[in-house]
This record gives C-alpha cells, structure tokens and sequence, in this order.
C-alpha cells in the first residue's frame, strides 16, 4: 500500500476548496471524537440513573438518554465506531474488488466475460435481504459485519478496476515489461495495480459512506453493531424509540450522520474531479 | 429484440435457482429453528410440529420437496401464521408495499426531474447553487433519519398529519416522502448533469437556431434526450425503493410485505423468508430486464446481439 498513501498525498494538494473545507471538518470531527471524551472525563456508557433523560444544557451538550448517559459523548463514540466499520469494510470491499477486477480485466478472454457474467449475476441479487438473514442467523458478529457489508461492496469497485486495468494492458510500458520477460504476477502485482491507485482511492472516499449508510441501515433494524458499543445508526434507533418526550436523542444523532455523510461525500466528489483532470 | 427478451428470460432460471439454494442453505444450517421460542412445548408436540412441516426429514430431501413447491408456485404454508399459506399472506401484504413505493417513485420523480431540468437550465447561477446544494444534502439524508425528523415536525409538534399507520390517504404522505426523498435528489444530479451534456449536442443548436423557445428546447428537445442515465438509474433504484420500505413500513408500521420479511428472519419463518427473497429477486430481475428494453427504445444505438 506504499503506493496508495503515495498516491494519496500527491492528489491532496490538488483538491479544490470544497474539498479542503470537508476533509479538514473530517478530520476535526475525528480528532474531537478522541479528545473530547478524555477532556470532559466522561465515557460513553457511564450511567446517571439518578439524572435520567435531561435536555441539552451547558453540562449536556446534547442532552443525556434514559440511562442518564451524554450524548455528546455517546454521538462522538458513535461517529468513532462507524469510521471503523467504514474503514474496515471498505478495506474487505477493496480487496476482494481489486483482485477480482484486476485478474478479470489483465486475463481478458473467457475468463473475463465470465468473471464479469458473475458479477452482473450478483448485482441482480437481493442483497440487502441476505445480509440481513446473514446478520440475524448467525449472531450479530461484529466481524461478520464487516465481512457481510464487504461482500456487498466489491462489485462495483471490481467492474471499476477492471476497465481501468483494461486500458493499463495496452500501454507501453506493459509491453516493455512483458518484452523483459517478467512473470505475469509480477506485472499484474508491480506494474498494474499500483497505477491503478488513484481511481481506487477515489472510489474508497466513494464506498465509505456507503458502508457506514449500510451499517447505519442494519443498526437501525437492531442487527448492525450491539450495545453496549453504539455507532451513529444504534444512536438513531435508540432515539426513534422515545423520540415523543425526547426528541433531541433523534435530533442530534441524525443531523450528525447527516453531516459526515455530506462531509465524506464531498470529499470524493472533489477527490473524483481532481484524478478525472490528471487523467484528462 | 424478441430473441434478447427470451434468452434473458431463460437466464432467470439458474440465476432464481441459485438464489433460492443459497437462501435455503444459509438458513437452514444456521443455529436455532422456528419453534425455539415457544416455552414449554411438550416434546410430542414439538415431534408433531416438525413432522407436520417435514422438518424431520434429511435436509436434502426437504430441498427438493421445496424447489418442487416453488416450481408449481406453491410456496407452503407459513410456519409462524398458522392456518395461511405463504401465497395467501403475501397476496395480502404486497399491494402496500407496491403503493408505497409507487407514491414514492412518483414523488421522486416529480421533484428529481423538475429540479434537475430546473438547476440545468440555470446552470452556474445562485438557483442552480441552491437546488444542487439541496441535491448534495438529499443523498445524504437516509429514510431512516427522513421518517422520525418528518413524524417530529409533522405528526408530533405541528399534529397536522398522522403519526403512523396506512388505512388513509394522509397516513401515506410522509412514508411516500421518507422513501422517495433521497431518489429524488439522486434523480435531480443525474438528470442536471445530463441536460447539461446534452445542450451542447448539435441538434439542440439546431432547434435553437430555428427559433424554438427556451422552454420547448429544455422540455421537448434535451429532457427527453437526457432520460437514459435516467433509466440506467432507476432500474436499480426501484429495487432499493423495494428494499428501503424495510425501514419505512417498520417506522410508520404500515402491514406490508417489507416489515414481514424483516419479522420473518427474527422467527425463523422459513418458508416466508425464502418466498419473499424470491418475490424480490423476480421483481429486480424484470426491472432490470424493462430497463434494458427501454434504453434500446431511447438509443436504437444499442444493440442487442
């Protein structure tokens, strides 16, 4: 992955300010995640039974639950653990797609279109429904979530990496390659895919707030990430439940999620803008 | 074309056996069974149970007894509903979930197409800002945020609409808006980036120059030449409308087939669950199938050999 981070780096500088803007609230957002529970001293799942449900004031910023637990907190925990599932799956997704998608498209020929007959036959399926069976019949695993979410993600990388890896096949410097005699998965692995890293980057800024929108989803229907742990989707659900006598445990989680969704969003659009005019 | 309709028909056939093998498998060899739940059923009872529902048998015959069902469309009887067969229950519960999601598409559509064209013509003022701003934010409110904000402000604070439930035509706005709302910020980029590749095309300089006006050079000439991303989008779209009434119908708890299934997979109702997955998986496949159909129409380009 040296040449990712690489990779990475040298697209940032070229990010436009809608870009700059949402990466740095990502990141503030990200680091206040982890100092401020260590600043105000409280964890997520220390309870106040005594002080109950309370409204958002200057020792709450958010507000507290039932249990007596701030929100602020609980949200900022929430946000921590669904940049991991994000990254975690996302990193299953870009595995198995780049592999996938790289093989298929440097083999061409038969394998290829059936490599690629495969893929359109899983896009037609109903996966929403199997994760779902997945995550209730097999205990809600907090691996599984990410193996389960990953196993649904790959497909589009995969069609992506293919036909980028298509055109890599008929450059020159493959050919060179091929000329000095090296083995396949030599060029496949040192040639191909590290060239490869921009579009995959740019579609990983793309996946992660899918994942964390499917994360959020499967949470919500109580089969994602279990309490006592929260991620911005348990937060919601939790809210929902009592959201008549204490709407701001809806209110604050949603608009957050909202929020870093729109923030990460951003991100890859301008990301994309960025890598379309090195390529263009 | 006839050729193409009937090959892909016929691909339907492995690819719903195949999803009807994995869905059986997956879970029948999880842990736990449909009568678990039940406290205290004497174990004659529990025998009787399971060989009324011919869970005693080997597992494999018990699959070929159903793929026979499911090939004469007789998906068995409930194991949780007693006294109603799948086809009886599903019959009840999939016209809601279809006019849900059909007010949602419609609503989607409505505001997808007449912002798209709107922030497209427009293009690079403050009212094109303003609704792709509005786009950007849509994609990213999900149903499951949309619907409790919209109960909040609608239902709870201002009560002028119900809180939930589906017996009348004011209970169906707000799931119908929850579903649709992040589709239609969806179809209003796809639909503005579009329009705007299409006004540079030859043609539209052609109906410029012969003096047609604005209106009729956006409306007649580029939205209808815009429309095939538009397809492309929706085919898989109406799916997710399909799947994302999950949510919707276990907020609003409107009795369609969405929340069934979600309660069916926490029952172990095993007969529901693999029915309702096919059910889906069929409706995918022929969306997908309209979609190609379609696009051929919009783009005789396309060929389909």
């Amino acid at each position: 992955m040296k040449f990712g981070i690489n990779k990475l780096f040298s697209l940032l500088p070229e990010l436009n300010l809608k870009g700059r803007l949402s990466l740095s609230l990502l990141i503030l957002i990200i680091l206040s995640s982890f100092i401020f529970p260590v600043l105000l001293s409280t964890s997520y799942e220390e309870q106040n039974l005594q002080l109950g449900a309370v409204k958002p004031s200057l020792t709450h910023w958010f507000g507290t639950d039932l249990l007596g637990r701030d929100l602020f907190i609980r949200t900022l925990y929430g946000i921590r653990v669904s940049f991991w599932v994000g990254l975690c799956a996302t990193v299953v997704a870009l595995i198995i797609g780049v592999t996938y998608g790289s093989l298929s498209g440097y083999a061409g020929g038969w394998l290829d279109t059936w490599m690629m007959y495969i893929v359109d036959i899983l896009y037609t399926m109903p996966f929403t429904m199997f994760v779902i069976i997945l995550m209730t019949f097999f205990g809600r695993n907090f691996y599984l979530l990410f193996i389960a979410i990953g196993a649904v993600e790959w497909l589009t990388m995969a069609r992506i990496v293919r036909g980028k890896v298509m055109s890599i096949k008929q450059q020159e410097y493959i050919f060179s390659a091929k000329a000095l005699g090296f083995s396949n998965f030599r060029i496949l692995f040192k040639h191909v895919i590290p060239n490869l890293m921009n579009i995959v980057i740019v579609y990983t800024t793309l996946t992660i707030p899918q994942v964390i929108l499917l994360e959020a989803f499967l949470s919500f229907l109580g089969l994602g990430v279990q309490p006592p742990m929260c991620s911005l989707g348990v937060l919601i659900r939790e809210g929902v439940e009592v959201m008549e006598e204490y709407p701001w445990l809806i209110v604050f989680p949603g608009i957050i999620f909202v929020f870093t969704l729109l923030l990460l969003n951003l991100l890859g659009d301008s990301l994309q803008t960025v890598s379309n005019e090195k390529v263009g | 074309m006839r050729r193409y309709i009937i090959r892909k028909l016929l691909l339907f056939i492995p690819v719903l056996l195949a999803i009807a093998t994995l869905t059986f498998f997956l879970i029948r060899l999880a842990p736990g069974g449909p009568f678990d739940r039940d406290k205290n059923v004497p174990a004659e009872v529990q025998q009787s149970l399971e060989r009324y529902y011919h869970l005693d048998e080997p597992l494999l015959k018990q699959y070929f007894r159903y793929l026979y069902g499911v090939v004469r469309f007789d998906f068995g009887p409930s194991f949780r509903k007693p006294g109603y067969t799948i086809n009886e229950w599903i019959l009840m519960r999939l016209p809601v979930s279809i006019e849900l999601g059909v007010y949602s598409l419609i609503f989607a559509l409505l505001i997808g197409l007449i912002c798209g064209t709107v922030a497209a013509f427009y293009q690079n003022t403050w009212i094109d800002t303003i609704l792709t701003s509005f786009a950007a934010l849509g994609i990213c409110i999900p149903a499951f945020v949309l619907g409790p904000i919209l109960v909040l402000i609608f239902a709870l604070h201002w009560e002028i609409l119900p809180v939930a439930g589906w017996d009348f035509p004011q209970q169906k706005i707000l799931p119908s808006i929850s579903l649709g709302f992040m589709y239609s910020a969806y179809i209003a980029r796809i639909i503005r980036s579009s329009i705007i590749e299409v006004l540079k095309q030859d043609y539209i300089r052609t109906a410029v120059a012969k003096g047609s006006s604005p209106t009729r050079i956006l409306f007649i000439h580029a939205l209808k030449g815009s429309l095939q991303p538009l397809v492309t989008f929706l085919g898989p779209a109406i799916a997710g409308l399909l799947t994302g009434s999950f949510i919707v119908e276990t907020i609003f708890q409107i009795p369609g087939l969405g929340r069934e299934f979600v309660e069916a997979t926490f029952n172990r109702d095993y007969t529901m669950i693999i029915a309702i997955v096919l059910l889906y998986a069929v409706l995918i496949l022929i969306f997908n199938l309209i979609v190609d159909i379609i696009q051929g129409y919009l783009d005789p380009r396309i060929s389909y050999e």
